[in-house]
């Protein structure tokens, strides 16, 4: 506004101006707070502290849930992959099913562990109509609805299972917040950010020529 | 009912591959024999270690047999006497696979090859007689614990498989007949195998009992030849990491069992049960000749 224009007075010019400077300087700043890391920084799960997944601990009870309930997403960006390697194809999948839930006509326990059923199997190859236990089974996580609640893989976890079952940050839907809302409430520290020293491999110490 | 501890002793703190226990067998006279590493470690009945048995590779299981050792490594069958003095190779190469469990009959050898999930039998020239239970399991055992375990049985005609993923323990005749099974999944009942993949391990006492170990919790069980469930282990007998426990049990009514995570190996009196299997009525106690 121009102190000039009529009406206009010297104390309403600059306590405007003040506004307007203010706004700007609480919308830099917000920026600066909820800005994104830098194209190759990125969050990711130490297995070796996440509860879920490391050796040692096992049981429903002591499953963690903070990456699906602190994501800042509707859907967390972490979600539970199946290493087809490592996975053992079995019939009774402690993962796929709810193992300790009554066991049906068919032997096979009558209810699924996953409560969003985000894990699919298909039998491989024809399955023996006379002892439909002769099989092995391929299990896939459907991301569209895997929360990373983490529970399939405690069950999947050694010595129970083989461990096939991990959950991973899905770098093409985080959002990559540099106050990350799981990082804050994991209680293992689990949830660690890669900066881009770290997660380039440039970055890393060169090998030396003698080394294979 | 359940199995009393009498002991445990340890393998002591060396490197992993030296100290973990990866087989046992017991003797006539009482006494253990623990393959550890590249050596058979071998212990009295009171638990002090008396002999040490260097076989040169690492062990991948070993059974006594005619009164000695049979013990398989790497492409190879070794015989070894009780006092430690080599009798004889047999040398199969990699027809043999990855052997995790032996069973010595009369005229037939049957290797558990847990790479190829088949039972191979061979005569004692080293000549493969073929598969063993292959119309069964058209798709080979299913053991996604990695190992496959089988017992001779006492009767000397027969032999036992721990077949995880069904969840049952299966007999065949030493010429390849199926003779039946039992055992399902199930988690209500201690006489139920739980989990992805139980039994992981058999053994055949001679007292009748068979002894089989489970994983996730470990344990150990025992049923009669009839499948009924007879003996258990306690919750927190062993760690609750280990897996493939290996097992020997005796005519004197002892039995070992490994811990593997501890690198122990825990030794239970069962006589009890021995007494018991050795009184059962004829008609429990099936013989290979009055199975189906």
């Amino acid at each position: 506004m121009n102190p000039a224009q009529p009406g206009a007075t010297r104390r309403t010019f600059l306590e405007r101006a003040g506004q307007a400077a203010c706004g700007v300087a609480l919308a830099g700043v917000g920026t600066a707070l909820v800005r994104r890391g830098g194209p190759s920084d990125a969050w990711a799960i130490d297995p070796a502290r996440c509860v879920n997944i490391r050796p040692g601990v096992l049981g429903p009870d002591h499953v963690c849930q903070e990456c699906a309930n602190a994501c800042v997403l509707a859907l967390s960006a972490v979600r539970a992959v199946n290493d087809h390697d490592r996975c053992g194809r079995c019939c009774i999948c402690p993962a796929y099913f709810d193992v300790h839930s009554p066991v049906g006509a068919d032997g096979l326990p009558t209810k699924h562990l996953c409560p969003r059923d985000a894990i699919t199997r298909a039998a491989i190859g024809e399955v023996d109509p006379y002892d439909p236990l002769n099989n092995y089974y391929e299990y896939v996580v459907d991301e569209d609805l895997c929360n990373g609640c983490g529970r399939c893989v405690m069950e999947c976890k050694d010595p129970a299972g083989l461990g096939s079952i991990r959950l991973e940050v899905r770098y093409d839907l985080c959002l990559r917040c540099n106050r990350c809302n799981i990082a804050e409430t994991c209680p293992d520290d689990a949830y660690l950010r890669l900066t881009s020293e770290v997660a380039s491999p440039s970055a890393a110490a060169p090998l030396s020529e003698d080394e294979p | 009912m359940s199995l009393t501890l009498k002991r445990r002793f340890g393998m002591g703190d060396g490197a992993p591959q030296n100290s973990l226990p990866a087989s046992l067998a017991l003797d006539a006279e009482g006494q253990l024999y623990v393959a550890c590493g590249s050596e058979v470690r071998v212990f009295a009945e009171d638990g002090e270690l008396v002999q040490r048995i260097a076989i040169g590779q690492p062990i991948a299981c070993l059974v006594i047999a005619e009164e000695q050792l049979w013990i398989a490594v790497a492409g190879a069958i070794r015989m070894v006497g009780l006092d430690g003095r080599p009798r004889g190779v047999w040398a199969g190469g990699d027809a043999l696979g990855r052997v995790t469990g032996l069973a010595v009959g009369a005229d037939v050898l049957v290797v558990a090859d847990a790479a190829e999930r088949e039972l191979c039998r061979y005569d004692r020239s080293g000549k493969f007689l073929g598969a063993l239970g292959d119309d069964v399991n058209r798709r080979g055992f299913l053991i996604p614990n990695g190992t496959l375990s089988v017992a001779a049985d006492p009767d000397g005609e027969s032999l036992w498989v721990a077949h995880p993923g069904k969840h049952r323990l299966e007999r065949y005749r030493y010429t390849g007949e199926y003779c039946g099974s039992f055992g399902r999944f199930g988690n209500q009942g201690r006489e139920d195998f739980a989990g992805c993949c139980n039994p992981t391990t058999v053994v055949a006492a001679p007292s009748g009992l068979l002894w089989v170990a489970e994983k996730a919790p470990p344990r150990v069980k025992a049923y009669t030849a009839a499948g009924q469930l007879v003996a258990w282990t306690d919750d927190g007998a062993f760690d609750p990491l280990g897996k493939n426990l290996a097992l020997a049990a005796d005519a004197e009514g002892r039995l070992a069992a490994t811990d593997p995570p501890r690198r122990e190996v825990c030794d239970f009196d069962v006589s009890e049960f021995a007494a018991r299997a050795a009184t059962r009525a004829p008609d429990d106690a099936p013989s290979a000749r009055s199975l189906p």
